[in-house]
C-alpha cells in the first residue's frame, strides 16, 4: 500500500494541512518541535484508530497527547491510500461525541466498512502491534536499568519464539506458572480439609480400638474370674465331701487298726454277736437243765459242762452287747456332733449359691462385652469403609483440572513457541542477515541468534557478542530484523515510517541503508532533524525524485 | 392389595448437608422413614416393600432394635427388606441372627426365596447382598413362580458391579410388580411395572432432584402406581451468570436471591459462569447467608473469539498456541487449557518491548 495524502484537520499542533506524499523514500525534514512525531502518531491513528484509555493511564496516552490544541472537540483528519491498485479515502473523528471512521472507495465510490474489519483486510490483517514492531521503526529505546543489547535480544526473542505481534512469551508463561502455584497451594489446603475428615475417622477408630482392646481386657479378667470362681467352688465341694468322709472314719475308730476294721462295720451290725452269744448261752443253760432232769445224777459230768460253757457264753454274750451298746451310744454323740456339723452344710451351701449366683452374673457380663465388642467391631468396620470412602470434594477435583489444564497450557505455549521459533528463527536469520551484511558493506557476515537467542555478529573470523557492538551496530542489528520480519509477516506491504532511526548510524553505513530502503518494493517515510539522509538521496540521481523538504 | 416401596433409606449416613443442616441430617433420614411409616399407619398399607440399603454401613444392633420397633408399631402393614450392597450380609452381620418382629419379612439369602401373603394373595420374591459387588446378572433368569394371584420382586442393583439389569429380561419375567433400588433417581422402567423408588432423601450432593417412594395398589385389573415426593430437602444445582460489572457483593446478592426462589430448605451448588473482573475475590463462605451452600464452582471465563483470534494472529504465537489444539469437546481439559492459555498471553501481548 502507498500513503498519498495525510490531511490533519485538526490533530495536536497541525490544523487544516495537507501534507502529499510520494512514491519511494519520502524524507520528511523538520526541526525539533516540527511535528514529526505529531505525524508520525497521525499515521498510526489513521490506520488503527485512537481509543481514549482509562484510569490514570489517560493522562499521558496518544489520545491526550495529541488532542487538539485548540477546539479540542473537533479532533478529525483523512488519509488517502492506494491498495491494490485502487484508491481509498479513509476519514476518522476521534473526539468522543463525534466518534466515527468511513472508509470510501475513490475509484467507484463504494462505502467500506471500518467496524466490520473491511480496512484490517486492506492492510492485509496487520495488527497495531505487528506495525509498531515492524515497519513503525524508531531507535532502539532501551528502558531504565536494561542494556540496550538487552532490549534487542527481547525483540529479537519477540520475533523468533512469538512470531511477533507484541507478545512477551516469557510473561505470559510466568503467569502461567503464577497462576498454577496459586492454584496449588489452594488444593493443598482442600487435600488438608479432607485429610483431617479422614484424620477425624482414623482417631475415632483409634479410640474405639482402645475401648475394644479395654473390653477385652475387661473379658478377660472376668473370665479368669469367673473360672477362679468355677474351681473355687468345685474345691470347695471337694474339701466339703472330704472332710465329711474323714469326721466319720476318724469317731469310729479312735484306736489300732482292728478296732478300725471292726468301726467300719455298721453300728447296727455290731450288736448281732453279743445277742447271739446270749442266746446260744441261753440254750445252753437251758439245754443243760433239761438233761439233767432225768438223769438224777447219773453221768452227771456232761450237763455240768454244757451249763457251764453256756454260762461262759452268755457272758461273752452279755460282755459283747455291752460293747455294742457302748458303742452305739458313742455314735449318738458322733450324730451329735455332725448336727453342728450340719449347720456349716447350710452355710456351705448358700456359699455355693453365692458363687453360683455370681457365675451367672459373670456369665452375663462377658456376653454382655462380647456383644459390645461386637458392635464396637461393626462400628469400626462401618469407618473404615468411611475412611476409604472420603473422597475428593468437587473444589479438589475442579482444582486438580484447573492444574491439569495450566500445566498442559504451559506445554502447549512452549511447543508452540519451539516450533514457531525453528520456523521464523531460519529465516529470519537469513534475511536479517543479508539485510545487515549489506548496511555494513559486507563487514559483518551476518547475524545469529542461538537456541537461548543470544544475538551474536559473524565477522568471518569470530563470534561477537552483542554487548560488545557499539550503538550504531546494534541499531543496525534491530533495523535489519525488523525488516526481515516485515517481509515475514506482511502480505501486503505496508509503508516503512522511519521516525530518527539513523541519528547513530555513519555516513557509510546510512548511505547504503538509503539504497537497500530504495531497492525495495515500499513506500518508505523519513521522518529526520538532519539534512544527511535528503541530501545522500539528492546525491543519488536514482532516488531524487522522492525528496521532498517542508522546511 | 396396596402396598408403598422404598429403596435406599440409607440410615446411618452423615451427607455433606453444608453448615446449616449437616449436623441434622442424619436424623432427617430416621425422620422421614418414620413418616413413611405413619403413612403405611393412617392408610393401612398391606405391605411395605424395602428394596435394599436400608441402612448406609453395617447396622449396629441397637440400629436394628430401634428399627425393628418402628416396624413393630405397625398395626396393619406386613414389611420385606432385603439387604443391599451397602447393608450387605456379612459373617458377623447382625443380620444374620436378628430376631425380627412378627411383621417383618426379611429376605435375605443369597438366593432367590419368597415369603407368602395368602391374606392379600401375594408372594414377593427377594434376595440380598451377601457382599459387596455382584456382577452377575442375578435377576436376568428369575421369573415368578406363579405360587399367588399377585407376584411381586424384590430387587436391588443395575449397574455393572451390582447385579446388572437387563430390562427386557425384566419385562418378561412374568412379576405383576418390579419395585427397583440401588439407584439413587426416581425412575420408571417400564410404567406402573417396573420401577426405581430412587432415595427416600438424597444421601449425595449428586442425588439432584426430588426424592420419594411409589405408593401402589394391584388389585384384578392390573398395578396403578403413583410416586409420591417426600424427602426433606433437595440437593439443587445453580447457575449463576456473571459480568464484568458484578462486585462480591451483587454475586453473593445474586446467589441469594436465586436460593429463595429454590427455596432455602434445599441444599446448594452453585456454579459461577460468564466473565468476570480479574479482581473480584468470590469467597465461598461469604456467600453462603443460610449455610446451605454446600459448594461453589467458579466456572466464569472469558469467552473468546476463537475464530477471529486465529485469523488476527496466523503468524504468531496465539494463533499458532491456538492450533496446538485440535478437536476437543466443551468443558474438556483441553478447552480450560486453551483459555488459561490465551488469557496469559493476550495479557502480555503489546506490552511494549
Amino acid at each position: 500500500m502507498r500513503i498519498r495524502e495525510l490531511y490533519l484537520k485538526n490533530f495536536g499542533k497541525f490544523s487544516e494541512k495537507h501534507f502529499y506524499i510520494r512514491d519511494g523514500i519520502h524524507v520528511i525534514y523538520g526541526e525539533n518541535e516540527f511535528g514529526k512525531s505529531t505525524l508520525h502518531a497521525f499515521i498510526r491513528a489513521m490506520f488503527f484508530g485512537l481509543e481514549r484509555g482509562r484510569g490514570r493511564a489517560a493522562g499521558k496516552d496518544a489520545f491526550s497527547r495529541f488532542e487538539p490544541w485548540e477546539n479540542p472537540n473537533y479532533y478529525a483528519g483523512v488519509m488517502r491510500f492506494e491498495c491494490g491498485g485502487r484508491n481509498f479515502r479513509l476519514e476518522r473523528s476521534f473526539d468522543r461525541i463525534s466518534k466515527h471512521a468511513s472508509l470510501v472507495c475513490e475509484d467507484d465510490g463504494e462505502e467500506l466498512s471500518v467496524e466490520d474489519g473491511d480496512l484490517n483486510m486492506l492492510l492485509g490483517g496487520i495488527t497495531q502491534a505487528e506495525f509498531d514492531s515492524t515497519v513503525s521503526v524508531g531507535q532502539l529505546m532501551a528502558r531504565p536499568g536494561q542494556e540496550l543489547s538487552e532490549t534487542l535480544k527481547n525483540y529479537a526473542a519477540n520475533y523468533y519464539e512469538t512470531g511477533g505481534g507484541e507478545i512477551d512469551l516469557n510473561g505470559a508463561v510466568t503467569e502461567l506458572r503464577e497462576r498454577r502455584r496459586e492454584v496449588e497451594s489452594d488444593l493443598k489446603a482442600e487435600q488438608q480439609k479432607q485429610e483431617e475428615k479422614r484424620r477425624a475417622l482414623f482417631q475415632e477408630c483409634g479410640y474405639l480400638e482402645r475401648d475394644m482392646e479395654k473390653l477385652k481386657r475387661e473379658f478377660a479378667e472376668k473370665r479368669s474370674a469367673a473360672e477362679k470362681a468355677e474351681k473355687d467352688a468345685k474345691r470347695r465341694q471337694a474339701e466339703q465331701a472330704r472332710r465329711r468322709n474323714r469326721s466319720v472314719s476318724g469317731k469310729n475308730a479312735p484306736g489300732g487298726n482292728a478296732e478300725k476294721q471292726a468301726g467300719d462295720i455298721p453300728p447296727r451290725k455290731s450288736f448281732l454277736p453279743g445277742a447271739a452269744c446270749l442266746l446260744i448261752g441261753i440254750f445252753g443253760v437251758l439245754g443243760a437243765q433239761f438233761m439233767q432232769g432225768p438223769g438224777q445224777g447219773a453221768g452227771s459230768v456232761i450237763p455240768l459242762v454244757v451249763r457251764i460253757l453256756s454260762v461262759l457264753v452268755l457272758l461273752t454274750g452279755a460282755v459283747l452287747l455291752t460293747a455294742g451298746l457302748r458303742r452305739k451310744n458313742g455314735n449318738v454323740a458322733e450324730s451329735e456332733e455332725s448336727v453342728s456339723d450340719t449347720g456349716d452344710a447350710e452355710e456351705q451351701e448358700h456359699r455355693l449359691e453365692m458363687y453360683r449366683k455370681e457365675r451367672e452374673q459373670l456369665r452375663w457380663e462377658l456376653s454382655r462385652i462380647r456383644a459390645e465388642w461386637k458392635e464396637k467391631q461393626i462400628r469400626l468396620e462401618n469407618l473404615r469403609e468411611e475412611e476409604e470412602d472420603v473422597q475428593q470434594s468437587g473444589r479438589e477435583k475442579s482444582l486438580l483440572k484447573r492444574r491439569q489444564a495450566i500445566l498442559l497450557a504451559e506445554e502447549k505455549i512452549r511447543s508452540a513457541a519451539g516450533k514457531l521459533g525453528q520456523q521464523t528463527s531460519s529465516f529470519l536469520n537469513r534475511r536479517a542477515s543479508e539485510i545487515f551484511v549489506e548496511l555494513t558493506e559486507g563487514k559483518y557476515r551476518g547475524i545469529d541468534a542461538d537456541e537461548k537467542l543470544e544475538i551474536t555478529v559473524w565477522d568471518g573470523e569470530r563470534r561477537v557478542r552483542a554487548e560488545q557492538l557499539s550503538r550504531g551496530t546494534l541499531e543496525q542489528i534491530y533495523f535489519s530484523i525488523r525488516m526481515a520480519a516485515a517481509e515475514l509477516l506482511q502480505e501486503e506491504p505496508m509503508p516503512v515510517i522511519l521516525d530518527d532511526t539513523f541519528a547513530f548510524y555513519d555516513d557509510k553505513r546510512l548511505e547504503s541503508a538509503l539504497k537497500w530502503l530504495s531497492r525495495q518494493d515500499r513506500q518508505v517515510i523519513i521522518f529526520t532533524c538532519q539534512r544527511r539522509e535528503g541530501e545522500m538521496l539528492h546525491e543519488d540521481r536514482t532516488a531524487k525524485e522522492g525528496i521532498d523538504d517542508h522546511q | 392389595m396396596r402396598f408403598i416401596h422404598i429403596a435406599d433409606v440409607h440410615l446411618g449416613a452423615e451427607p455433606d448437608a453444608g453448615s446449616a443442616y449437616s449436623e441434622e441430617r442424619p436424623g432427617e433420614l430416621w425422620g422421614t422413614l418414620e413418616r413413611v411409616l405413619e403413612i403405611c399407619e393412617q392408610e393401612r398399607t398391606d405391605l411395605l416393600l424395602i428394596a435394599g440399603d436400608l441402612f448406609h454401613r453395617q447396622p449396629l444392633l441397637r440400629e436394628l432394635k430401634e428399627v425393628n420397633y418402628l416396624f413393630s408399631e405397625l398395626t396393619h402393614t406386613q414389611v420385606v427388606l432385603i439387604a443391599g450392597n451397602h447393608d450387605h450380609i456379612r459373617k458377623d452381620s447382625h443380620y444374620r441372627t436378628f430376631q425380627w418382629a412378627e411383621n417383618v419379612h426379611p429376605l435375605f439369602e443369597s438366593r432367590m426365596s419368597c415369603v407368602e401373603f395368602p391374606e392379600f394373595q401375594t408372594c414377593v420374591y427377594g434376595l440380598s447382598y451377601h457382599s459387596r459387588e455382584i456382577r452377575e446378572p442375578l435377576y436376568d433368569r428369575c421369573s415368578a413362580g406363579g405360587v399367588r394371584r399377585y407376584e411381586i420382586l424384590l430387587a436391588h442393583g443395575g449397574d455393572e458391579k451390582h447385579i446388572p439389569i437387563d430390562r427386557k429380561a425384566l419385562g418378561k419375567s412374568g412379576f405383576d410388580y418390579i419395585a427397583l433400588g440401588h439407584i439413587h433417581k426416581p425412575q420408571v422402567l417400564e410404567k406402573d411395572r417396573i420401577i426405581y423408588a430412587g432415595a427416600l432423601e438424597s444421601i449425595d450432593q449428586n442425588d439432584t432432584g426430588a426424592h420419594g417412594f411409589v405408593s401402589g395398589e394391584i388389585t384384578d385389573r392390573g398395578v396403578r402406581t403413583r410416586w409420591v415426593p417426600f424427602a426433606q430437602r433437595e440437593y439443587i444445582h445453580l447457575q449463576v451468570q456473571v459480568d464484568e460489572e458484578d462486585t462480591a457483593g451483587s454475586v453473593r446478592k445474586k446467589i441469594c436471591k436465586l436460593k429463595s426462589e429454590y427455596n432455602n430448605k434445599n441444599i446448594f451448588k452453585i456454579t459461577l459462569t460468564g466473565v468476570r473482573g480479574e479482581d473480584v475475590v468470590l469467597d465461598a463462605g461469604r456467600m453462603d447467608d443460610v449455610g446451605n451452600i454446600l459448594e461453589i464452582v467458579d466456572e466464569t471465563r472469558r469467552k473468546y473469539d476463537l475464530e477471529r483470534l486465529k485469523r488476527e494472529n496466523s503468524g504468531n504465537l496465539i494463533g499458532r498456541f491456538i492450533g496446538e489444539f485440535g478437536e476437543y469437546d466443551e468443558g474438556s481439559l483441553e478447552e480450560q487449557a486453551l483459555c488459561e492459555g490465551l488469557e496469559a498471553l493476550l495479557n502480555h501481548k503489546g506490552s511494549q518491548i
